[in-house]
């Protein structure tokens, strides 16, 4: 190899090692930890005005070019994440071989080989045969410790008893499953959607606005029965000012026909077609019609609180014209009720312009030669919904369980070997046993020390 | 209003846990098994106050018409939090024997009760649950997180305990002190952080899961979510730096004492000092 090449190598060889290192992951965490912070002290995803009035203008303008407004999803915060996820895989790639490996063992012979033994024991037995003292050790390891598997060599006899390898395991199915909640985050980020719909009472929707704007088709319609405010009761049973619940009788229809019926509240979204109905929030809109009064040139009164509706036939003035409604809503501007209406003749022409007339004036409204009053407007309760897809949920469940199995198994499990030698030497046959435990080192040793016992027991001196 | 039973109960649980305190001190300076022996039960009687008190105070909210389980609010959270603290650190003191660490973190346990019940702005009414938190993932989530926050408050104690120890090494060697070996202290520290982060793993999860079924999404980078990310990033640097980068000593004792500082900020400066939908916990 020449040196360029060696060099090559080398620098590629120092690479692997940076990405593979622990001091890697351990920057990536601190850093993803101490850049979270900033997220949280900055509010995110206001409107850019916002943050001119809360920091200034130069500041302002740093937080748009580094993404702190939305700093989760900036590029170089996904960077740092991606980061740690190579990281997690080149090291479990390098240690995962040897982990299984270890699992896997089940030779008992150990010479020859690197094997930690923490714990070890010995004793030699006079006046007995090899054959005769491994036939009492695999009893006592069996009764003791569990089946050996056994093996010969050289005269001597050889048995290992390992339990609970899989626990070795833990660890490559923790950091697995973080690779299944970055997955579930992309498909939901791609193939998902969020958005809103106030469904007003008895009224029908099959779209909804998106969050980050448009208009989505649902595919179905969803109509809204009744929303209920429900408050506690005292003690006396007099219902107080606190909401118990927020319900809406949700029905879904499909080519016109009901499919499906929920009441949902806020803990109960409807489900259908994998997109979630959630319960959000409600309020008070303008129905379909006014009460007005109208009085005539000569302040006569010409008519008393009629209710029309909004489009329909108009308010008949007596005279051959007709007050028709145009538009109404429950609130003009924060200022309370308001209808826009119009004069026509009796033959369809407009007599006057269109004048928005507001209950907040106070007192009647001149609308050409007339003085119009808003008495009332109808108002019907609509309920709003948050409206939501995510298709990587299930991906993330499956994350969530792995998580929580990997990290019982890690902290929880132990792989625990032990191994028994008869050898034959001068003075006698000796029995070695030897233990090792890959956690919880305390009530190995525990248990190691209950064996000893035994086998001092059963081979005496 | 008549202070309600439950109420003084947990002030009365806080009182004992006082006394333990004390009895853990006197315990810490000379050594006396028998000071030990009553350290220990006087924190179990309090304990047993502090778990009848959280009974108590369920079966006064069906009384009252609207039962629920008493995870709901600041008071009822830091009581539970208070009961935890005391529950892990006596296994831990069952499991392993060294009472001193009962002087650091009984305390905490007065704190927990302390900061609630003598707090006039902390209210201590049962007030029926509002819509958002009426869901069996309440008890999951407020459960599994403040233990896991438990387990770090007691991890939190003995890394103090260990920076102590390791001045006191420093400046007069490896004497026989009130402080147990630097070397168990840092053991059991990460035996505390071991238990805590599977359950706040598990926390941060059942909380991810009520948010799927009640806001539209697992996952909104809130401040309250986010710091218990935050929180569960820090200590899983802890592991990876005592497990595979054989951190050991100060550096890693800090490393706990800032974790727990982030748990601390989760509980409470995101309620106090942030803005953001989870200020509800108030």
């Amino acid at each position: 190899m020449s040196s360029a090449e060696e060099r090559s190598k080398g620098a590629l060889d120092r690479l692997y090692e940076f990405f593979c290192s622990i001091k890697l992951s351990l920057f990536c965490l601190i850093a993803l930890a101490l850049t979270s912070i900033i997220g949280t002290v900055i509010q995110q995803g206001r409107d850019p005005s916002e943050y001119v009035r809360e920091y200034g203008a130069s500041t302002a303008r740093v937080i748009a070019a580094l993404s702190l407004h939305d700093m989760y999803h900036s590029w170089w915060f996904q960077v740092l994440l991606a980061l740690l996820l190579v990281n997690i895989t080149l090291c479990s790639i390098r240690r995962f071989p040897h982990a299984w490996r270890l699992m896997r063992d089940s030779d008992p012979i150990f010479e020859g080989r690197s094997v930690a033994m923490h714990e070890k024991w010995e004793r030699t037995v006079k006046g007995v045969s090899v054959e005769e003292v491994a036939r009492k050790a695999e009893a006592l390891l069996s009764q003791k410790a569990g089946k050996p598997v056994r093996a010969e060599r050289d005269g001597s006899t050889y048995f290992l008893v390992s339990r609970g390898g899989w626990a070795r395991m833990g660890v490559y199915v923790t950091h697995f499953s973080l690779f299944l909640f970055a997955l579930g985050a992309i498909i939901g980020s791609r193939w998902g959607f969020k958005g809103f719909v106030e469904v007003p009472e008895g009224q029908t929707v099959n779209t909804i606005l998106l969050r980050e704007g448009g208009v989505k088709p649902l595919g179905f319609d969803v109509r809204c029965d009744k929303f209920t405010l429900a408050f506690y009761n005292d003690a006396r049973g007099v219902p107080t000012e606190r909401v118990r619940a927020y319900l809406s009788d949700l029905t879904v229809l499909e080519g016109g026909r009901e499919i499906l019926r929920k009441q949902i509240a806020v803990n109960t979204p409807l489900i259908h077609r994998d997109i979630y109905f959630y319960q959000s929030s409600y309020g008070q809109r303008a129905g379909n019609g006014a009460a007005l009064s109208v009085m005539g040139p000569n302040r006569n009164l010409i008519v008393y609180e009629s209710r029309i509706d909004r489009g329909g036939p108009g308010l008949d003035l007596k005279d051959g014209n007709v007050l028709e409604l145009l538009d109404l809503t429950a609130n003009l501007r924060e200022t309370g009720p308001a209808v826009l209406v119009r004069v026509l003749s009796g033959a369809g022409q407009p007599v006057t312009r269109e004048t928005v007339v507001a209950a907040a004036r106070g007192g009647p409204t001149p609308v050409g030669n007339y003085l119009v009053a808003l008495n009332g407007v109808d108002t019907t309760m609509y309920t709003g919904l948050l409206v939501a897809k995510d298709p990587g949920v299930p991906v993330i469940w499956a994350g969530c369980i792995l998580i929580s199995l990997g990290l019982l198994v890690a902290f929880f499990g132990s792989h625990r070997r032990i191994w028994l030698r008869v050898s034959q030497e001068s003075q006698g046959v000796r029995v070695l046993l030897a233990g090792n435990s890959s956690r919880n080192r305390i009530a190995f040793e525990n248990r190691f020390r209950e064996l000893t016992e035994a086998a001092g027991e059963t081979f005496g001196t | 209003m008549t202070n309600p039973i439950n109420s003084t109960m947990f002030g009365i649980a806080m009182v004992i846990y006082l006394l333990a305190t004390l009895f853990y001190i006197v315990y810490l300076v000379s050594k006396n098994r028998s000071v030990g022996l009553v350290a220990t039960f006087v924190a179990l009687g309090g304990w047993l106050i502090n778990t009848a008190a959280m009974g108590v105070r369920y079966l006064e909210s069906y009384k009252a018409g609207y039962g629920y389980v008493p995870l709901s609010n600041m008071y009822e959270s830091m009581t539970f939090f208070a009961w935890a603290i005391i529950l892990i650190y006596l296994i831990f003191e069952y499991a392993y024997g060294y009472r001193s660490i009962g002087a650091f973190v009984a305390p905490l346990g007065v704190v927990g009760i302390a900061l609630v019940s003598l707090n006039p702005k902390i209210s201590s009414d049962l007030q029926p649950l509002v819509p958002a938190l009426q869901s069996n993932w309440l008890t999951a989530h407020v459960v599994t997180c403040f233990l896991g926050y438990a387990a770090f408050a007691v991890g939190f104690a003995i890394s103090i305990m260990y920076l102590l120890k390791k001045r006191s090494e420093k400046a007069y060697g490896n004497r026989e002190g009130a402080l147990p070996p630097s070397k168990v202290l840092d053991e059991l520290s990460y035996k505390a952080v071991a238990v805590g982060f599977p359950l706040l793993t598990l926390g941060i999860l059942t909380g991810a899961a009520w948010a799927n079924y009640a806001c539209g999404t697992y996952w909104s980078w809130d401040p309250k979510e986010t710091w218990s990310l935050i929180t569960w990033f820090f200590y899983a640097a802890y592991l990876h730096a005592r497990f595979t980068a054989g951190w050991r000593g100060n550096r890693l004792a800090y490393l706990s004492v800032l974790g727990f500082l982030a748990v601390i900020f989760t509980y409470w400066g995101v309620n106090f000092w942030l803005s953001g939908l989870h200020s509800y916990a108030g």
